[in-house]
């Protein structure tokens, strides 16, 4: 295959606000960053515009109905007059960059909205920014497999802290549908933990000491120099939460 | 392509979680199943456990959404790898995905977006879709897909799937559907479009209804499948001589009465019982 920029430029067009404006006001700077013939510049710039923002609006509707799948919680607890604005927000920040795994688009997408919404999402959205990272740490549990991680913990355990109390607003939404309104700030750390070979979920809350232990653990700098740090090793591996290589 | 001895899986539906307990309960009116393989290559034990389900009942198989075989470069291994470990855990007749990329550079758009059709990228293709077939070690199909934005090209559609399918003696999956939106949005007759394909290659069809969007059609898998598409369908049905299965999407707006999709179901496998002798 020879297009490798025109196809890159098409998927710019279709996901990156602005770059079609690039495109009509400068085509020589764009067909330069992309290394586009002629014949590929010209190609683009006869686009049907209409067709073009039928498909990006396609590709839009996509992204948000993995965030929308993958979050309820989430969703729940921002105010449904507030979503239009911050999804228009969080697609013109964050275009879809690949995810490292297959099949984990609706993940990936997740963890970018989580993401967003912690680094960009307007004032106010922390404890829906709470909710985001754990629900998205829950699907990852879900889905990450116990020996093909490349970190000392599995792929089916996943570390969070938290300024609210996530296990019980979580819990609360599950069983009334709705998230609690305004609740008090609780530092929360916490494991989330898939049991092997079964899709049943564990949340264990964690003193922050321990959680650091993991978490070094978790980015493989962990050797354990205090007798506190041991007992959370072996902890860690009695209930199965280590890789071979953190065994 | 297509193994001889292959036999016919009927008539069934694209498997969608929202339709899980309906399927069930009205299982006998389903012959067969499709499953989107994404969901179960690196599957959690509910996804392996929900396929186990599914088998039990049912023949099933998996149709891809982003091997993105036209993205420019090599195709990747690893999802080859995990497409051909499906295959085995399914034991899968074969596997399917489309005629075009959803990849470029670091960008995976999910949208099934065309290629320019020259015979330079049709050989590209059909290099490719050997390869996957090759490696995962079923029959592979390509799928035609709805597109709303073209481009000027060397070939029609119909020359570039033809020669990207001879050249890689791979199989079809026709979405009937995609041909006749197509045929709307760009203007030409479905019926020489299917003429000009290799019809003997079609072991699979899909079927499904779309919506307006403005003055363009879209393939949104959101209602009954339209007229025209039975029309297309009663005009080929006899011509597809490696068909063993026909699908029906549905992936939005699911109807209450689920009579409504299998009403459509009923219409397909009455068409094909005349053909076949049944």
């Amino acid at each position: 295959m020879t297009d490798d920029g025109f196809q890159r430029a098409l998927a710019e067009l279709l996901t990156v606000p602005g770059t079609r404006r690039m495109l009509d006001d400068a085509a020589d700077g764009f067909a330069a960053r992309f290394a586009l013939t002629a014949d590929e510049l010209g190609l683009l710039l006869g686009t049907n515009r209409s067709r073009l923002d039928l498909t990006a609006r396609s590709i839009v509707g996509k992204r948000l109905d993995f965030v929308r799948r993958a979050l309820p919680a989430t969703m729940s607890a921002l105010p449904a007059r507030s979503h239009q604005g911050l999804f228009a927000d969080f697609i013109g920040r964050c275009p879809p960059v690949e995810p490292a795994e297959h099949g984990a688009r609706p993940i990936g997408e997740a963890r970018r909205f989580a993401d967003y919404l912690r680094d960009c999402g307007p004032a106010g959205v922390p404890l829906a920014a709470d909710l985001a990272e754990y629900e998205v740490l829950r699907a990852e549990a879900q889905f990450g497999q116990p020996t093909s991680s490349d970190r000392l913990l599995g792929g089916h355990v996943r570390l969070g802290h938290f300024t609210f109390d996530v296990i019980t607003l979580y819990d609360g939404w599950r069983r009334a549908g709705r998230v609690q309104a305004e609740p008090t700030p609780r530092p929360t750390w916490l494991a989330v933990v898939r049991a092997s070979e079964s899709s049943a979920l564990a949340c264990f809350r964690l003193g922050e000491r321990a959680y650091a232990v993991l978490d070094r653990l978790g980015r493989g700098e962990f050797a354990p120099d205090s007798e506190v740090e041991r007992a959370v090793l072996r902890l860690a591996q009695q209930e199965g939460w280590l890789t071979d290589a953190g065994c | 392509m297509i193994r001889a001895g292959q036999p016919w899986l009927g008539v069934g539906l694209g498997y969608r979680q929202d339709l899980h307990d309906a399927i069930f309960a009205r299982s006998g009116s389903i012959d067969c199943l499709e499953v989107i393989s994404e969901q179960y290559l690196a599957a959690a034990p509910a996804q392996r456990e929900r396929l186990r389900v599914l088998r039990e009942r049912f023949p099933v198989v998996p149709h891809g959404i982003e091997l993105s075989i036209g993205t420019a470069g090599p195709l990747d291994l690893q999802y080859l790898d995990d497409l051909a470990r499906l295959v085995v855990a399914m034991d899968a007749p074969w596997c399917s995905d489309h005629l075009s990329f959803t990849r470029a550079g670091d960008l995976a758009i999910g949208q099934l977006t065309p290629l320019v059709r020259t015979r330079e990228h049709a050989t590209a293709v059909a290099v490719k879709a050997a390869q996957v077939q090759r490696h995962v070690g079923v029959p592979f199909l390509l799928e035609n897909i709805t597109y709303y934005l073209d481009f000027p090209a060397e070939l029609s559609e119909a020359e570039f799937i033809t020669e990207v399918v001879e050249q890689a003696d791979c199989g079809l999956l026709l979405d009937l559907t995609n041909v006749f939106v197509n045929s709307v949005n760009h203007h030409f007759d479905p019926v020489e479009f299917v003429a000009a394909i290799p019809l003997e290659r079609v072991v699979q069809l899909h079927l499904a209804g779309g919506q307006w969007s403005g003055d363009t059609l879209v393939d949104t898998h959101s209602a009954p499948v339209p007229e025209q598409v039975w029309q297309l369908l009663d005009h080929v049905a006899d011509r597809l001589s490696s068909l063993r299965c026909v699908i029906l999407e549905r992936d939005q707006e699911f109807p209450d009465e689920f009579d409504e999709l299998l009403a459509d179901l009923t219409r397909a496998r009455q068409t094909f019982d005349l053909v076949r002798g049944g």
